[in-house]
């Protein structure tokens, strides 16, 4: 071989070497060459090299590294360093934020810097959680608070309206109460062309009661005669205190009869029901009742408060016959109109 | 083989008023020291022994001082994150390598591990052998002292096969 061939062979081995590093498809082996062991040993090493770090470029460090020597040693360095750092990745992901490294240069200096950032974001937002929560807690208690605060308020408003509209000691109906339900009453009564009854109660012989037992058992007396009355009334009817030991009902959608039904139902009620004192003793109480009907056709022709005050005297002057008739009785006034007064 | 002994391993054997005994010269060596005291050891030894009975004792020797790391060191260590840090940060303050781990199989307690800058070997010539026995057993005993099962640990890549870094399997067996 003269200098010319040699430096021809070797110009050629240094391009193939070159083709090996460089191109993006790897160069066949010369036909010159394709006998020769050393060179397709060094053609294989240099394409198991390739392999490794197209391995590695894209991302993938299972490559098992076979060569030898320092190039594949550093190879093998660098992929024990990256599947190290990977691990510590995978460290930091599952919360432990004391991980550190300290080789791969500048990587190392992020990966620290960003640990240390993200535990500190970690514990701001887990203290912002915290504070979070402490506020919904507080929330909750005040909203709970106002609800029950609320709640007392309706209750304490609903035993206002309850002790505006009733009789303290009865539970009745107050008189102002009483009228103010009766004109609807009546109102929507006449609008059906039903007429209604007003009915006056008054307990028989009250002040004597309250002269033999006191005025503790007359109180008692006149509990026990609303609760007998409301026990006698229809669904429809209304009840309330008229003034000392008198009360006053409407009895909705009745006629005469049916008044005065209503109201003998309330006195024998009265009557069959005796009174327990204090002491025991049981006192039978009387009541007397005088009822009075207002017709649905006088509706066209008077107000609702001229038709009761109306109904209202004729009561009271049957119940003054009832009370001149002995007692104890129900009395109907005679049908009269306003204009016959 | 005769039983007769001077003594076995604890740390209280081997001094630990270092700052009184070497105020001057203080706790630490060169490495060529350490690797004198080894190779001389290992010289010897495989001249009375052979190769394959001085790896033995190597390993097992590696494995000793692998079980006596763990009790010092890492008995606080709760789980296998908390092993390797600690293991990490160990190996670094004392000058013994850089380790790392490359991969956990928990399920099967399957590692892929990795000491850089090895005491024993990094810088050796090459020689084609796979020479970190000693390494082998240490890390053996300390993952037998943590786990409470056997291992068998090889080396797979070592300084002195051409590799910059030693690396070394370990899988639980039985």
């Amino acid at each position: 071989m003269n200098g010319n061939n040699r430096t021809e062979i070797a110009h050629m081995v240094l391009g193939h070497a070159e083709q090996l590093l460089e191109t993006a498809k790897p160069p066949q082996i010369p036909e010159e060459f394709a006998e020769d062991e050393k060179f397709v040993q060094f053609h294989e090493k240099m394409m198991n090299l390739r392999e490794v770090m197209a391995s590695f470029a894209r991302g993938d460090l299972s490559q098992q590294i076979a060569l030898r020597g320092v190039v594949a040693g550093f190879c093998k360095a660098l992929q024990a360093n990256l599947r190290h750092m990977a691990w510590k990745v995978q460290q930091v992901e599952r919360g432990d934020y004391a991980q550190r490294m300290d080789f791969m240069g500048d990587f190392s200096s992020s990966f620290n810097k960003m640990v240390v950032q993200l535990e500190t974001t970690i514990q701001a937002l887990q203290q912002k959680e915290e504070a979070l929560t402490n506020l919904a807690v507080s929330l909750q208690e005040e909203v709970k608070r106002r609800s029950e605060t609320l709640q007392k308020l309706k209750k304490s408003e609903a035993e206002f309206k309850y002790l505006a509209q009733h009789d303290p000691l009865t539970g009745v109906f107050n008189r102002r109460s009483f009228f103010s339900m009766a004109k609807e009453k009546l109102e929507n009564s006449f609008s059906l062309r039903k007429g209604c009854c007003f009915c006056l109660l008054d307990i028989d012989y009250f002040k004597v009661f309250n002269d033999t037992y006191g005025h503790v058992e007359g109180d008692s007396a006149l509990k026990f005669v609303a609760e007998q009355a409301q026990l006698s009334l229809r669904k429809s009817d209304i009840m309330g205190r008229y003034g000392g030991e008198e009360f006053i009902f409407l009895f909705c959608n009745a006629d005469l009869s049916q008044g005065y039904v209503a109201a003998e139902r309330i006195r024998a009620a009265i009557e069959n029901s005796p009174l327990k004192l204090e002491d025991g003793r049981e006192v039978t109480l009387h009541a007397s009742l005088g009822v009075a009907v207002l017709l649905d056709s006088w509706a066209d022709m008077y107000s609702c408060s001229e038709l009761q005050d109306h109904a209202i005297k004729l009561a009271d002057a049957a119940l003054y016959a009832a009370k001149a008739e002995g007692r104890n009785k129900v009395c109907v006034a005679p049908l009269k109109n306003i204009c016959d007064n | 083989m005769t039983t007769e002994r001077k003594y076995t391993f604890s740390w209280s054997t081997i001094g630990d008023q270092l700052a009184i005994a070497r105020p001057s010269l203080g706790a630490t060596t060169r490495v060529e020291v350490y690797r004198l005291l080894q190779y001389t050891l290992r010289d010897i030894l495989e001249e009375d022994y052979g190769h394959q009975k001085t790896d033995e004792i190597f390993r097992r020797a590696g494995a000793v001082a692998g079980r006596e790391f763990f009790n010092k060191f890492c008995t606080d260590v709760e789980d296998i994150p908390g092993l390797v840090m600690v293991i990490e940060n160990k190996f670094r303050d004392l000058g013994m390598g850089l380790f790392r781990v490359e991969s956990i199989n928990l399920e099967d307690l399957c590692f892929t591990l990795n000491v850089e800058e090895d005491l024993d070997c990094s810088g050796l010539p090459d020689t084609n052998e796979q020479i970190c026995v000693y390494d082998e057993g240490f890390i053996q005993g300390i993952l037998e002292s943590f786990t409470g099962k056997k291992f068998e640990v090889r080396e797979i890549d070592c300084w002195c096969t051409g590799a910059r870094t030693c690396r070394f399997s370990a899988n639980a067996v039985g």
